[in-house]
């Protein structure tokens, strides 16, 4: 501070200042604008949780738009040939068709120029044509009597500089060119991409002498399976090769078993003829409409296992069928506009165990389908009808993502329809002309319906919630439906709340109004000492520790559940017969007495164990449980046991109690505690006869507490279970319900307290009647925010509760939390795709559980608060 | 105490007998469902007091060195191991019957008089290589006899586990020369069994130690040496339990100084070279990829692309050289590796187990040896607290599942003490704004909503959050404008030890807010009102007045905040945390601070070894170590708080009047 010699000095020592020095203010301007900017961005990165989640999550349920991208003429002679299959590549640069003649021919995606010349693989015109929905492989049947097995498709290559033509370096990047039969496409400096048709065809083999008619085919790991009509003969071939050592020829050999069933002209001409993945299953179908479905799990000896209809009505005709990826669904499509796909479904009745049904129908069509086809890496089908028209489905999700019209003005028969291999592209085919579309959809695969809705995944007899996020093989179909992880995580939370709730509850009243205000110094940052142990040590401790050792002793530990309360209410009873005089002098006793009845009623329900093991469980808990001994009785008096105590303690209370005060008026206080010890020993028999009625009338009526069901409350023992995380969560969730009801009771005004004792009213009439009605909302947000930890808390169930993602209420069940799975599945879910996002709205779901949760306790505690301030 | 006055039931004070109300008074009690809230509160604190109880001993005991027993089994095995724990199962009926006889029939009556349960204790077997298990159950039925074997050791090795077993002899091998200049075979073998020879004259045998050649992998007696052995060694045999005892720890600390020396060589030298080396590629990577971009924008031909170019061919010239240079210092290293390790095999321990097998045991594999039953107090106190200073100070090895956790301690205090320094300025700037600058309306009413909201937020939402917005979003995008080199290979776009704790800044945030409002909303406004009639500026009352008297409530937020930090896994599973970092976030090179690396944790390493693990049991030890200390950490964070909140109070106390 400088001082100027013409101001007086004041008393201080220091100059006066009449202004505020310019580094005050500067500081103030700079503190305003550092602390806003902080302040409000600290909000808005708040914010950003929120919002990030939801950005996330929503390409999940953007709806499908398809824009047209090339209408080209293919540059081919027609004549009487028409299109038997197409393909393109999976970037949409080289289109393939193959033709009726035999010949395979390429097109560029965007010009429609023929590529070289048409490829003739099989050397003359098949009869016959098999293609696999899902890999490149083909087999082709021959007048004669032949089939060859080959491979069709796109081979890309990618090449450096030095290695493409010297014509192909000049094509500015990004941009695509001709060279040859193959297209070239410039990705970025130094590297090209080659696209070219490869199509093969493995050396003939002879199946019959008759021309093949219809042939089907599919590649397992140990040879290929053939099925051929050759002339009236269905013919099942397993084809292995033998590899000549001399010349490293292999030559095909087949083992020919012939079907027994003969085929039917009746109606009219089979058209299709199909295998499943594994060669297990083979369809045939005429163009009526019928089908044959033949059992060839054991290829030397096939049996006809069902025969169905595949379309309604006599006159509506069959007019494409397929196969979708996975080989397992079948697909068709008939004259009245009616697509459907098939699979097997389990049924008992059938030969076989099985059933072959709908399963899905896509109605939207009005016209006759003429082409239809799946896409090889995602559960879509495409049909086009007679007019023109071609809509683009997700079959398990039964929704249509894309519509779109080969031809504004006249109305032209799509011949054939092909999407993309990456699924975004989709190609019809019509007289010579190709018209391609891209459909932007990333997750075509998700809809409200799927997440939400029982969804009839393949291979299932019924619609069913299913979560199954990933499975080793290729064509597997991931499953997100939420509901079983929603279910979990409600689980998890019922079964802690139910066992922590009324602890901390009771816990927190007692510590408010009958603990002495020194001891509650001591009591309450110890409970508060247990929120802050980390779940983790928590989850590891009921991993390694609780479970193993609660396995074996679940008997016990359910007399101990009954005998805790039990004792503490006999400590009571018994406590009652001490004259008054002596009730006053044991008062600081009377603490250490109820600490000492915990162990003792440990002790004696542990002695009881076995015994009670034996009364309900047959002697033998854990087949029991599996039910494979003794019947539903002792389940059933477990879980009623508690809600009938409840119903005749409240019994009496509302019904003996105004009666007993009455006549205890003119008793003597022992006369009267005796009386009351006698009330609650009837009370305890009478509950327990009455449970034991209703076990009984239960187990009469069928009903059966085990089992596999939603509803089924016990069922087969699994070690990491409900027990053990609703006991663990309780650590959890008891000191936050106690900690936040504690303050709310002891936030009660004093005067309230004061008023009602000086007007007569016992601690524990104030407590009932005044302070807990008061405090009512601060127990209630304390019971929403120990729900709220309870829903998320992720490290205690990751490791306790076995993650298994299945419907079930079975307290002795493992269960998989939105929380849990999240942290399983998130860090191998590939960045962006459909796995990825579905994890992220679920820890949206998670959010907003939460959020309503806190939101509810918070608006209560606001109430509570004003009401507070009033009294 | 103004409380207990009030609690002391004035109507039960008053009351005489036969004033004739006293039955209903005493139903007016209530004492049933006092009892049962008592009871409440009864099973909370049994509870906690319990598991507390639990993880403190199980924590502490772990260390303590237990005496190694040998039982002999009726059916014959012979184990011999320490006791892990015990516990009481009910055997099955045949399980009795396998034994013989007399056996059966006493098993049969300990097991009626205990109504079927039978105590079994779990030995600590060991000798994993041998029996392929770790651990055993041992009932008491089945035992015959038990002893504890005064010279029975325990060797707490690198790889394996431990090995449980008797000295039986001590190896000091004398290696000849290879000769490897001689080409002839027969010659070669002559000169080394010469040279064995004059070694061995030199030894010279006692009483006490035999001299014996190493031929192949047999040690043979020198007169009986085959003309066609090729003697390696000359080998120095100990033997008596005794002895070998000595020689072992006559020999062992040296063992182990030349195999800290190498693991120091190992980690520090030739992480060096390989650090100079991944520099200079990430050079030349850099320049490569500049001239692809200036190929890219001005063509192949651009005066930018020739420039570009020539940098490229100058940095090849030098990664050439680097790589000369960083494979000449490898070369050096190694071979002094590789003399430590010679060294080193010369000594082995050779063992005999309780099934009678026979194992020869470098000494350099050993880490700890001590034969347990007869340790003295102090000695049990010594291995005991080498035990600690190994797990606080030393890198885990055997999967984790034993050694050390230093790197988890580092990981987790650096962690911690990024996220309060990320978490304080911003959340004390956010309360400033909410209490001191915002306008009171409904839209501050709802943000303070929000932020209580979000402290009841799962925290794996957060690392959902944590994952998709810092590692992928924003470390994807520095890593494409900053790091083009190391591409595909991440830098910061994965988990790493600033995402972590980023993500726990922002979990915590809502702690401090709400703690840092209460601490300013509970500064009296008077104090304010006085600072502004001074003549104070709105911020010179904020620094002067308000934050100082506000202090003791923030710096309790910020290390409650912490503390909750420190003992959260679930978001750092998704962000950053892995099971093993070989390379800590702070280490000797530049830039020192390692932000991008994932790092080990308390936690994680709790649920790592605990749940992922292998052999869970072999771990457990560890487990309950390493969660008594994460506690220990919490647990001293909580009572930081609780005494800087009282020592600021007191402070502000004596200040004010």
């Amino acid at each position: 501070m400088t001082l100027s010699d013409e101001t007086p000095k004041a008393f201080t020592g220091h100059s006066r200042q009449r202004q505020t020095r310019q580094a005050v203010k500067v500081a103030e301007v700079v503190a305003r604008t550092l602390i806003s900017i902080g302040g409000i961005g600290t909000i808005v990165a708040v914010a950003t949780v929120c919002v990030f989640l939801v950005r996330v999550a929503i390409p999940l349920f953007t709806p499908a738009h398809s824009t047209p991208s090339h209408d080209v003429r293919m540059t081919a002679d027609l004549a009487d040939r028409r299109i038997v299959r197409a393909g393109a590549d999976e970037y949409g640069v080289l289109l393939w068709v193959a033709w009726s003649d035999g010949a395979i021919a390429a097109y560029g995606a965007d010009t429609g120029e023929i590529l070289g010349v048409p490829q003739q693989p099989f050397g003359q015109a098949p009869s016959a044509w098999s293609f696999s929905p899902d890999g490149d492989d083909v087999c082709v049947g021959f007048g004669d009597g032949t089939v060859r097995m080959g491979s069709v498709g796109v081979a890309i290559e990618f090449l450096g500089d030095n290695q493409v033509p010297e014509a192909v370096r000049a094509v500015p990047i990004g941009e695509r060119t001709r060279f040859g039969d193959c297209i070239f496409v410039h990705t970025r400096p130094g590297q090209f991409r080659r696209h070219t048709l490869r199509a093969e065809a493995r050396p003939p083999l002879k199946i019959g002498d008759e021309p093949v008619r219809l042939v089907a085919h599919t590649l397992r790991n140990d040879g290929s399976v053939v099925a051929a009509l050759a002339g009236d003969t269905l013919t099942l071939n397993t084809v292995t090769e033998i590899r000549n050592f001399l010349t490293g020829e292999a030559t095909p050999q087949a083992q020919r078993t012939d079907v027994p069933y003969p085929v039917t002209r009746e109606h009219g001409m089979p058209l299709y003829l199909f295998l499943s993945r594994l060669g297990d299953q083979m369809y045939m179908a005429w163009e009526d409409g019928y089908l044959r479905r033949y059992d060839t799990r054991d290829r030397t000896k096939p049996v006809l296992a069902e025969e169905t209809r595949l379309v309604d009505g006599a006159e509506t005709r069959l007019t494409v069928m397929g196969m979708l990826l996975g080989r397992t669904t079948l697909f068709t499509g008939d004259s009245s506009g009616r697509l459907r796909c098939w699979f097997n479904v389990r049924d008992e009745k059938s030969p076989d165990g099985l059933r072959f049904l709908p399963t899905r129908e896509f109605s939207e069509f009005d016209h006759p389908i003429r082409a239809a086809a799946a896409a090889p890496r995602a559960r879509l089908l495409a049909a086009g009808d007679e007019t023109g028209r071609v809509r683009l489905f997700q079959v398990t999700a039964v929704a249509q993502i894309a519509e779109v019209q080969m031809d504004e003005g006249e109305k032209v028969a799509v011949e054939a329809v092909v999407i993309g291999a990456r699924g975004d592209r989709l190609y019809a085919f019509s007289g010579g002309r190709a018209r391609s579309w891209m459909t932007v959809d990333p997750h075509p695969e998700i809809t409200w319906a799927m997440l939400f809705r029982p969804v009839w995944y393949e291979g299932f007899d019924r619609p069913l919630h299913m979560w199954q996020s990933s499975a080793g093989v290729d064509s597997f179909e991931p499953k997100y439906g939420l509901w079983p992880l929603i279910f979990g995580t409600l689980k998890a939370t019922f079964y802690s709340m139910l066992f922590g709730l009324p602890i901390a509850l009771l816990a927190a009243i007692y510590t408010s109004e009958f603990l002495h205000p020194r001891v509650k110094t001591r009591v309450k940052p110890l409970i508060e000492m247990m929120a802050s142990l980390p779940s983790v040590v928590l989850g590891f401790l009921s991993a390694l520790v609780v479970a193993p050792w609660v396995e074996g002793r679940v008997p016990h530990l359910l007399t101990v559940m009954a005998a805790v309360p039990v004792t503490f209410l006999a400590g009571a009873y018994l406590w009652q017969l001490w004259p008054n005089e002596w009730a006053m002098r044991l008062r600081a006793v009377r603490a250490w007495t109820m600490v000492a009845a915990l162990p003792l009623a440990c002790a004696w329900a542990w002695r009881l164990g076995p015994r009670v093991e034996r009364w309900l469980f047959a002697g033998d808990l854990m087949r029991w449980l599996d039910g494979q001994i003794g019947n539903g009785t002792g389940g059933w008096f477990v879980l009623f046991l508690p809600l009938t105590g409840v119903a005749v303690a409240y019994a009496m209370h509302t019904l003996s109690n105004t009666f007993f005060r009455a006549r205890a008026r003119s008793w003597s206080p022992t006369s009267v505690a005796l009386a009351d010890l006698g009330r609650f020993v009837g009370g305890l028999l009478l509950t327990i006869g009455l449970t034991w009625l209703i076990a009984r009338v239960l187990v009469f009526l069928g009903f059966d507490p085990r089992g596999r069901e939603v509803w089924h409350f016990m069922g087969t023992y699994v070690q990491r279970n409900a027990l053990v995380v609703g006991f663990i969560m309780g650590f959890a969730v008891i000191p936050i319900i106690y900690t936040i009801s504690e303050d709310a009771l002891s936030a009660v005004p004093e005067h309230l307290r004061s008023a009602s004792l000086g007007a007569g009213a016992t601690p524990w009439q104030t407590a009932a009647r005044i302070i807990i009605p008061t405090a009512m909302s601060g127990l209630f947000s304390a019971t929403m925010i120990g729900l709220g930890r309870a829903v998320g808390e992720t490290m205690i169930v990751l490791m306790a509760a076995g993650n298994t993602p299945v419907m079930q209420m079975n307290i002795f069940n493992g269960f998989r939390t939105l929380a849990a799975n999240i942290a399983v599945e998130l860090p191998e879910a590939p960045v962006n795709g459909t796995h990825y996002r579905v994890l992220f709205f679920t820890a949206l779901v998670l959010f907003v559980m939460t959020f309503v949760l806190n939101t509810a306790a918070e608006r209560v505690r606001q109430k509570f608060r004003k009401r507070a301030y009033k009294l | 105490m103004k409380k207990e006055d009030r609690t002391l039931p004035a109507s039960e004070d008053r009351w005489r007998p036969g004033m004739g109300r006293g039955g209903a008074a005493l139903l007016a009690r209530g004492e049933p469902l006092v009892w049962l809230m008592g009871g409440g509160l009864v099973v909370a604190l049994a509870m906690t007091v319990g598991l507390l109880l639990l993880v403190f001993y199980q924590g502490v005991a772990t260390l303590w060195p237990g005496p190694i027993v040998q039982t002999v089994l009726w059916e014959g095995p012979v184990y011999m191991g320490e006791i892990a724990r015990d516990d009481h199962y009910m055997p099955t009926p045949e399980s009795v019957g396998v034994l013989p006889a007399e056996a059966a029939e006493r098993g049969r009556a300990l097991l009626a008089a205990r109504e079927g349960w039978a105590h079994r204790r779990l030995l600590r077997t060991g000798n994993y290589e041998l029996t392929n298990e770790h651990f055993r159950w041992v009932s008491d039925f089945q035992i015959r006899e038990e002893t504890r074997p005064p010279w029975a050791v325990v060797l707490e090795r690198l790889t394996w586990g431990r090995f449980y077993g008797t000295p039986e002899a001590f190896h000091l091998y004398h290696p000849t020369d290879d000769f490897a200049d001689t080409a002839d075979m027969a010659e070669r073998r002559r000169l080394r069994l010469e040279q064995a020879r004059r070694i061995a004259a030199g030894l010279g045998a006692d009483f006490k130690r035999r001299i014996l050649f190493a031929a192949g992998p047999r040690l043979v007696e020198t007169e009986a040496v085959a003309p066609t052995a090729m003697v390696t060694a000359v080998v120095e045999v100990l033997e008596g339990p005794e002895t070998v005892w000595n020689a072992f720890l006559r020999h062992h600390s040296d063992v182990r100084k030349r195999w800290m020396r190498r693991r120091s060589l190992e980690k520090h030298a030739i992480g060096r070279i390989n650090y100079t080396k991944e520099q200079a590629r990430l050079r030349l990577r850099q320049r490569e990829l500049e001239v692809e971009r200036a190929v890219w924008r001005s063509g192949a031909d651009s005066a930018a692309a020739v420039r570009a170019r020539a940098a490229f061919e100058a940095e090849q010239a030098t990664f050439a050289q680097v790589e000369r240079d960083t494979q000449e210092a490898f070369q050096r290293v190694r071979a002094e590796i590789a003399r430590l390790n010679a060294e080193n095999s010369r000594y082995r321990i050779v063992l005999r187990t309780s099934d009678g097998a026979v194992k020869a045991i470098e000494l350099a594999e050993i880490v700890r040896a001590y034969p347990a039953n007869q340790l003295t107090l102090a000695k049990k106190w010594g291995i005991y607290l080498s035990r600690w200073r190994e797990f606080l100070l030393d890198d885990p090895r055997e999967a984790n599942m034993e050694g050390g956790v230093f790197p988890a301690i580092f990981g987790t205090v650096t962690m911690t003490l990024i996220m309060s320094l990320l978490v304080a300025p911003f959340g004390v700037l956010a309360a400033l704004y909410l209490r001191e600058y915002a306008k009171a309306g409904p839209l501050i009413t709802a943000v303070r909503i929000a932020i209580n909201n979000l402290a009841g937020v799962p925290s794996i939402v957060f690392g959902v959050f944590g994952l998709g917005f810092f590692c992928y979003f924003v470390g994807g995008a520095l890593d494409r404008a900053f790091f083009p080199a190391k591409l595909p290979s991440p830098t910061y776009g994965t988990g790493g030890i600033l995402w972590s704790s980023l993500t726990l800044a922002l979990l915590t945030l809502p702690v401090v807010i709400v703690a840092t409002e209460e601490a300013l909303a509970a500064v009296p406004s008077s104090m304010r009102e006085g600072s502004y009639a001074c003549g104070a500026s709105k911020w010179q009352t904020i620094r002067r007045v308000v934050l100082p008297r506000a202090m003791p409530g923030i710096l309790t937020g910020m290390i409650l905040a912490m503390a909750r930090g420190a003992g959260e896994v679930a978001p750092l599973m998704l962000v950053g945390a892995v099971k093993l970092a070989p390379e800590l976030p702070i280490d000797e090179f530049f830039p020192f601070i390692h932000p991008e690396r994932s790092f080990m944790h308390l936690g994680f390493h709790i649920y790592d070894l605990g749940f992922q693990s292998q052999n869970s049991e072999a771990a457990k030890p560890m487990v309950f170590t390493t969660t008594l200390l994460l506690i220990a950490i919490i647990a001293a964070l909580n009572l930081t708080a609780i005494v800087v909140r009282s020592r600021l109070r007191r402070k502000f106390l004596a200040g004010v009047f």
